[in-house]
C-alpha cells in the first residue's frame, strides 16, 4: 500500500522491448510527436520568450516591439517594489492559513463520512459541488454572502448580536475573505483525496487494533494517521502551489483592494504585466516566482519518493 | 441504545454540515430573482422575486457569444487532448524508457500543471497578437492546450504502465500487429481513463480565467471571464452578476454529478494507488 502522485504502479515488465520491431518504434514515435510538437510550441516557447523578455526593455505603452537588453534591471525593480513583497507576503498568509483550515475541515469531514451509508455517499456528492464551479463564481456567491446590507454573513452576525466588518472594504478583512472562500471551494477537494486514502486502509488493521483494546481515536491516531501520511503530503502541496497560483478569487473579490492591501503574488504580476503593461518587469518577476515554486515542486518529490520508500 | 443516539446524533451533526455548506448556493439562486431594492434589506429570500435579471443578461448579445465561445472551446480542447494525451501516453509507456527517463518525463509533466502560469501568458499574449489570434476563441484553445496535453498526457501514461502486459504479449504472439494492439487491446482497457482525462479537461477548461481573460477583450469573451466582468465600483448589478454566475454553475454542476464517478477518480488520482 503506498502513495503515489507519480507514475503510480510498477509496470508488469519492462515496456515490449524485446517484441517491438523498427515500424512499431516508427508507430511510437508518429504518436508521441503531435503532443511533443504542441508542447514545444505552446509552453517551452513561450517560457523561453519569457526569459529572453525578463532582459529586455519593454512597456507596451511606450512601444509595440521589445527594446534593447537591460540585464537584470528588470529584476532589480521588481525586487526594489515594496508591493512585490507586500503581496509576497499576503500570498504566503493566504495560503498557510487557507491550506491548514482546509487540511483539518476536509480530515475531519473525511472521518465523518467514512460510512458507505445512503447518507454518507449523498453528503460527499453535495459538498463536492463547491470544487467544480469556476472559482470566478465562487467569488461571485461570496460577494452577494458578504454584502453589509443584505449578505447571509453580516444578517447571521447581527442576529447573534455581532456587527460584522465591511468585509471587502477593510485591508485585514479582506485578506480573511479570500482565506474564506478558498476554504468553502476547496475542503471537499482535502475530504476526497483524505477519504479515498482512508478506504484504502486495509480493514483487518482497525479491527486488529480494537480488538487489542485500543479507542476509537487511539486507533485513529497511531495506526490510521500514519497511513495517511502520503495523502496529507500530496494535498498539502496540490493546495499549496494552487492556492499560491490562482488569480480568480482576488480578481474577482477584492481587485487587490482596498490599497494593494490584498494583492497576491500571481495578482501583483498580472496587474503589472495586463494591465499597465510592463511587459519584461512583469517577465522578470514571474521568473522570481517560477524559482519559488520549482523549489516547492523539487521537494514535492523528494517527499514522494520518501514516503514510497519508507511503505515499501 | 446509547449507540444509536450516537448515531442519530452523527447523522444532524452531517445533515447541518451539508446545509452550511451549500448555504452559498441558495444565496446565488435567491440573489438572481432579487429586484435592485431587495439588496438594501437583510431578507434572504428576494421581497419582490422578479426575473429581470434574467431577461436583462439574455437580452444583451454578450452573453450569447459568451455562452457559443465557451462551448467552442471546451469541445475543441477536450478532443484535441484527450486524442493527443491518449497516443503520447501510449507511447511513453511503451517505448521501453528507462525509469529514469520516465521519471523526467512525468516531472516535466507535472511541472506544466504547476508552475506559475502567470510567466507563460505573458509571452503568450505577445505570440497570439502577432499570430493574429488575440480576442479570438481559438486563443484561448491554444491557451487552454498547453495545460490540457500535459496533464492528459500524464493521465493516460499511467493508465497505460497499469494494464497487464500478458495480453499484449498475448496478442503480440497471436500476430497482432503494435497498431492493431493498440486500438484492439490498449484502447478499450484505457476507456475509462479516457474518460476520466475527459471529465478533468472540460471542467478546468470551461472554468478557466486567468489564460481566457489575458488572450480576449471584452469584445469577444468566454462565459469565465464575462462573469468575471462586474467589477465596476459604480453600483455594482448585483441581480445580474448572480444570474450569469448561475448561467456558469449549473451546466458544470450537472456534468460533474452525471460524471461523478470519473470525476472522482481523476482528483484523488495518485492519493490511493498501491
Amino acid at each position: 500500500m503506498t502513495t503515489s502522485l507519480l507514475v503510480t504502479g510498477r509496470p508488469r515488465r519492462r515496456a515490449a522491448s524485446p517484441l517491438t520491431t523498427r515500424p512499431d518504434r516508427f508507430f511510437l514515435w508518429a504518436c508521441l510527436t503531435p503532443a511533443l510538437l504542441a508542447v514545444i510550441a505552446l509552453q517551452l516557447y513561450p517560457l523561453l520568450n519569457a526569459s529572453v523578455l525578463s532582459f529586455r526593455e519593454w512597456s507596451l505603452t511606450e512601444s509595440t516591439d521589445p527594446g534593447g537588453f537591460v540585464g537584470w534591471a528588470n529584476y532589480a525593480q521588481v525586487l526594489s517594489d515594496p508591493v512585490f513583497w507586500g503581496a509576497a507576503r499576503t500570498s504566503l498568509v493566504i495560503t498557510v492559513c487557507g491550506v491548514a483550515l482546509q487540511l483539518l475541515l476536509g480530515t475531519g469531514l473525511a472521518a465523518l463520512l467514512r460510512k458507505g451509508r445512503a447518507l454518507h455517499r449523498t453528503a460527499r456528492a453535495v459538498l463536492m459541488l463547491p470544487m467544480v464551479i469556476a472559482p470566478v463564481a465562487a467569488a461571485n456567491i461570496w460577494r452577494l454572502m458578504f454584502n453589509s446590507r443584505s449578505g447571509s454573513v453580516n444578517t447571521t452576525l447581527s442576529a447573534i448580536g455581532i456587527t460584522g466588518p465591511e468585509w471587502l472594504a477593510d485591508p485585514f478583512w479582506s485578506v480573511v475573505a479570500i482565506i474564506i472562500v478558498d476554504t468553502w471551494q476547496w475542503t471537499p477537494f482535502v475530504m476526497l483525496v483524505i477519504s479515498s486514502a482512508m478506504l484504502s486502509i486495509p480493514q483487518e488493521l482497525v479491527e486488529a487494533a480494537s480488538v487489542d483494546g485500543a479507542g476509537r481515536w487511539r486507533t485513529f491516531r497511531s495506526v490510521e494517521l500514519p497511513m495517511l501520511t502520503g495523502a496529507f503530503a500530496l494535498v498539502v502541496t496540490f493546495r499549496s502551489l494552487d492556492s499560491l497560483l490562482q488569480l480568480d478569487t482576488v480578481y474577482t473579490l477584492t481587485q487587490g483592494g482596498p490599497g494593494y492591501s490584498s494583492y497576491t503574488l500571481t495578482y501583483y504580476l498580472y496587474a503589472l504585466g495586463l494591465r499597465n503593461f510592463e511587459i519584461s518587469a512583469s517577465a522578470a518577476g514571474s521568473w522570481l516566482f517560477m524559482i519559488i515554486v520549482t523549489v516547492i515542486i523539487v521537494m514535492m518529490f523528494r517527499l514522494d519518493r520518501a514516503s514510497r520508500e519508507a511503505t515499501s | 441504545m446509547r449507540k444509536r443516539f450516537t448515531a442519530a446524533l452523527m447523522g444532524l451533526l452531517i445533515v447541518a454540515v451539508v446545509l452550511v455548506w451549500i448555504l452559498p448556493f441558495f444565496e446565488l439562486i435567491s440573489a438572481s430573482f432579487k429586484s435592485p431594492a431587495d439588496f438594501f434589506s437583510a431578507s434572504f429570500l428576494p421581497e419582490h422575486p422578479t426575473l429581470a435579471n434574467f431577461d436583462e443578461i439574455f437580452a444583451d448579445p454578450k452573453t450569447g457569444i459568451m455562452l457559443r465561445n465557451s462551448l467552442i472551446v471546451v469541445t475543441i480542447t477536450t478532443i484535441v487532448s484527450v486524442l493527443l494525451g491518449t497516443l503520447s501516453g501510449y507511447a511513453l509507456a511503451r517505448l521501453g524508457l528507462s525509469p529514469w527517463v520516465i521519471g523526467g518525463v512525468v516531472f516535466v509533466l507535472l511541472f506544466f500543471r504547476f508552475y506559475p502560469r502567470i510567466a507563460m501568458v505573458i509571452p503568450f499574449f505577445v505570440m497570439m497578437r502577432d499570430w493574429g489570434l488575440f480576442d479570438t476563441p481559438v486563443a484561448v484553445v491554444l491557451g487552454h492546450l498547453s495545460i490540457t496535453i500535459p496533464f492528459a498526457t500524464w493521465l493516460m501514461l499511467i493508465a497505460f504502465r497499469g494494464l497487464p502486459a500478458e495480453i499484449d504479449e498475448a496478442g503480440a504472439i497471436d500476430g497482432a500487429s503494435l497498431p492493431g494492439r493498440f486500438f484492439h487491446l490498449a484502447l478499450p482497457m484505457a476507456a475509462s481513463s479516457m474518460a476520466t482525462a475527459a471529465v478533468l479537461t472540460a471542467v478546468l477548461s470551461w472554468n478557466e480565467f486567468l489564460i481566457a481573460q489575458s488572450l480576449t477583450r471584452s469584445s469577444n469573451p468566454v462565459l469565465s471571464t464575462g462573469v468575471a466582468s462586474f467589477i465596476t465600483d459604480a453600483g455594482v448589478k448585483y441581480g445580474s452578476m448572480a444570474a450569469l454566475s448561475l448561467v456558469i454553475c449549473i451546466p458544470i454542476v450537472v456534468f460533474a454529478l452525471v460524471m461523478q464517478r470519473h470525476y472522482v477518480a481523476g482528483m484523488t488520482m495518485g492519493a490511493v494507488k498501491g
